[in-house]
């Protein structure tokens, strides 16, 4: 933990729970995630750069990348940021069901495609990912001086 | 919305070699923990507190970490770190897959973890989790390089 602060205080974490509309409020201040799937059995996990449009989170990637198996399964996709210098910080996770909106026709998908995201993979043929959220939870963490 | 700026957003992505890997993971004290929740879908994604140790990360399973250490012992986990400048936009992620294995309280103290990395529930006993790497990729992503015609290099 940091240092004690002046009057000699042990800092100690305190948790705050965020409700829905935090979390995307909290999700609109990042622009890079990390999707996690399992893959035979085995958990995988990739950074993408995203956008979040009211509670719909959409990513992009390249084929060849684990995310190719993403399509219609449950993901779970974290963002957070955290201090430097005392470790307090924020984490929103986001579950819900990937999509591949790539050949999508719809006025939603195409909006979401013509958004200037950068692939973590790139080189390879682009997909668009949309994740429909089941569950949206996040919490903030203060550090803070016993008692405090 | 968020989305990144408006100027040209032509990438390239190098490969780390697995000794950068390892000089990049001590840069940092926030690590990603993926690992499969109770046999449902999706896994769960937790940030924890981390400091490498060898070739491994090792981590406190304390107050908000809600899967069981069971599930940790019994399955291969993916743990993963990024850095962002999101001005510059020069970035990397490093990737580590591999056990779950419980640090005894010799170890612990041989390596004085309790020093080395937050403890977010002080006086909550900790068990001590090191993932043994069987993998370590990482990638670092760059703007691509202008050419001196004038035009993107994709080199």
């Amino acid at each position: 933990m940091p240092d004690p602060d002046e009057t000699g205080s042990e800092l100690v974490a305190q948790f705050e729970t965020l409700g829905r509309d935090d979390c995307l409020a909290m999700l609109a201040q990042s622009v890079v995630g990390r999707v996690a799937l399992l893959v035979d059995g085995r958990p995988e996990i990739l950074p993408v750069n995203y956008a979040v449009e009211d509670d719909v989170v959409v990513f992009r990637t390249a084929s060849g990348t684990v995310l190719n198996q993403a399509a219609l399964s449950v993901v779970a996709f974290e963002v957070d940021d955290f201090d430097p210098t005392d470790h307090s910080g924020w984490s929103v996770l986001v579950q819900g069901v990937a999509q591949d909106i790539g050949d999508a026709i719809d006025t939603s998908s195409e909006r979401l495609r013509a958004l200037r995201l950068i692939s973590w993979a790139p080189g390879g043929r682009d997909r668009w990912f949309r994740i429909r959220p089941d569950k949206i939870t996040g919490r903030r963490i203060r550090v803070a001086p016993a008692g405090g | 919305m968020n989305y990144v700026s408006s100027s040209p957003i032509e990438m390239v992505m190098d490969e780390i070699d697995r000794d950068e890997c390892l000089r990049l993971l001590a840069t940092q004290f926030i690590g990603r923990l993926a690992v499969p929740d109770h046999g449902a879908y999706p896994p769960h994604i937790v940030p924890v507190n981390y400091v490498l140790e060898g070739d491994g990360v090792v981590f406190r399973s304390d107050a908000g970490l809600k899967f069981k250490l069971s599930i940790l012992a019994e399955h291969s986990v993916s743990f993963e770190v990024d850095s962002i400048d999101t001005a510059g936009r020069m970035a990397w992620s490093v990737v580590v897959q591999g056990r779950a294995e419980m640090q005894s309280d010799a170890e612990v103290e041989a390596h004085d973890y309790e020093s080395r990395v937050d403890a977010w529930a002080p006086g909550v006993r900790p068990q001590w989790v090191r993932i043994q790497p069987y993998t370590i990729t990482g990638r670092r992503l760059r703007p691509a390089p202008i050419s001196s015609s004038g035009t993107l290099d994709r080199s």
